[in-house]
């Protein structure tokens, strides 16, 4: 598949009738790492709900992952979810479940024995600098840390596309950078890397793509 | 199922964090079960009761006049020789009138004006367990009105038909009632679930970005259901057994009930569990976003 996703003409109007995104045209190739910038409440949010299916266009044709989104199934929801990975600024990690735990159940969903899913959780683990807070609760981890696992979590399962909704929003620069290395290294990987972001430093010192939106539209650079 | 040991900790755990929730759950069932458990308890003694009844039920076949020892040998060997017959005793007019004489009691001064033995001889069948049926007992007083030299059978019809009856309406009764019971118990499981997935809701609808299906995210509530339906069953059985042996003896009961029986309403209370749970976990998970 060459277009992880495409947007013809896409729309979202909220029920009270705020047009949250408006004629939205474009296609996200595969293996891209894409920045998705623009001001609070301008869409990017909306953008990307509609992109994991949390949302469903109100006008025009959305494909993602070779799926019809107008038209899915709710039942088939979970099986593209699972081909994509997405990490919230507020972290959103199951709590009073070791970081071990929270990844595993991630994988569980996915039926991989038990084996496999060890093996997998010590490789992600090394991958995003967390072995030794393997057994920690998600409530005695730093932010960056939480972030980490959230992140860890995203790609546990080998996603094709990876979602990342303000991941440096709550971190300070520092750890800011470390996340988005990580992110890069894992676009590196073959992954789809879209990053909703509005800190316009890190877009400029990072030669990406950057999809810009602004009140609903979109203006790509 | 891979998941078995996930589905079955995440749904203990689920009941722990209940709380109030599931410990309602749990009395509504344990309640329910007791209810259901008393009334089988006392249908379950007057089947006993009219089992024993029954046993003690002879019919009787009445000869006629004064036959001779031949005719007597030859209606004791046709008797004995019906299928069912455990047993025959022969009463002569003498101990038929002795027994009367014991049964009228102070009122026996009214024999002493009688000169003439009016009561007739007869045979007692005492008949096997399986043939004490009112069915049964039926053909047996035709077949005993063939053999020659009985005049009349009886065997006391009514009252044991009544008996079953009563037994047969308190049974039915106690389905009604344990119907009504299992209902209740079901919608107020599915209550204190439905309460569980609301508590959970952040980590349901985590877990649908993820990617889990619905099925994955409802079975530990079903675990949930299940376990307050069991538990409920098991301490309600229990309660049973304990009013059986305190009140109940002192009332009289004297069998508690058969194992079948108690293992079923353990097996209803759990039944009772997982489909509140299912239900209402299947409903509120898909409703959570």
């Amino acid at each position: 598949m060459v277009q992880v996703a495409s947007f013809q003409h896409v729309a979202k109007r909220y029920p009270r009738g705020i047009l949250a995104l408006h004629d939205v045209n474009l296609e996200l190739p595969k293996g891209e790492f894409t920045f998705l910038t623009g001001p609070s409440g301008a869409g990017k949010t909306t953008f990307l709900k509609l992109l994991f299916g949390e949302e469903r266009p109100t006008e025009g044709a959305l494909a993602v992952l070779g799926h019809d989104m107008n038209r899915m199934k709710i039942s088939r929801l979970p099986g593209l979810r699972r081909r994509i990975g997405v990490v919230f600024q507020d972290f959103r990690l199951l709590s009073r479940r070791t970081t071990v735990e929270n990844l595993d159940i991630a994988l569980r969903i996915r039926r991989l024995s038990k084996d496999e899913r060890r093996r997998r959780i010590d490789s992600i683990l090394r991958i995003v600098e967390l072995e030794g807070r393997a057994d920690s609760f998600a409530e005695e981890l730093s932010g960056g840390e939480q972030q980490r696992v959230a992140i860890a979590r995203a790609i546990s399962g080998d996603p094709e596309l990876l979602l990342a909704d303000e991941p440096t929003g709550n971190l300070d620069p520092d750890l800011s950078q470390k996340i988005m290395d990580l992110l890069r290294k894992i676009a590196s990987r073959g992954t789809t890397v879209i990053v909703a972001t509005h800190d316009y430093e890190m877009v400029k010192s990072i030669e990406a793509r950057a999809i810009h939106i602004e009140a609903g539209r979109v203006l790509v650079q | 199922m891979g998941n078995l040991g996930y589905y079955v900790r995440e749904g203990f755990s689920g009941l722990r964090r209940g709380g109030s929730g599931s410990a309602g759950a749990v009395l509504t069932v344990v309640l329910s079960i007791l209810v259901l458990g008393v009334v089988l308890l006392v249908v379950r003694n007057l089947q006993v009761l009219v089992e024993e009844a029954r046993a003690e039920v002879e019919v009787e076949a009445y000869v006629a006049g004064d036959p001779t020892a031949t005719e007597l040998s030859y209606i004791e060997t046709t008797i004995t020789g019906l299928p069912g017959a455990l047993a025959v005793r022969y009463v002569s007019k003498a101990e038929a009138l002795e027994e009367l004489r014991v049964m009228l009691g102070e009122d026996q001064y009214l024999l002493s004006e009688i000169e003439e033995n009016p009561l007739p001889a007869s045979f007692r069948l005492t008949m096997a367990p399986d043939y004490r049926t009112d069915e049964r007992l039926a053909q047996t007083a035709d077949q005993l009105e063939l053999v020659p030299g009985v005049t009349r059978v009886s065997y006391g019809r009514e009252w044991v038909e009544s008996l079953s009856e009563i037994v047969r309406i308190a049974g039915l009764g106690g389905l009604v009632i344990g119907g009504v019971l299992a209902l209740a118990s079901v919608l107020v499981v599915g209550n204190a679930v439905a309460l569980s997935v609301y508590m959970r809701r952040d980590e349901i609808t985590i877990l649908k970005v993820v990617g889990a299906t619905h099925g994955f995210i409802r079975r530990p509530f079903v675990v949930e259901g299940f376990l307050v339906g069991i538990l409920g069953g098991a301490i309600g059985v229990l309660l049973v057994f304990v009013l059986y042996a305190t009140v109940g003896r002192l009332v009289g009961a004297e069998t508690f009930l058969p194992w079948e029986w108690w293992l079923g309403l353990v097996g209803l209370g759990a039944l009772v569990g997982v489909i509140g749970s299912f239900f209402a976990a299947a409903g509120h998970v898909h409703r959570a976003k």
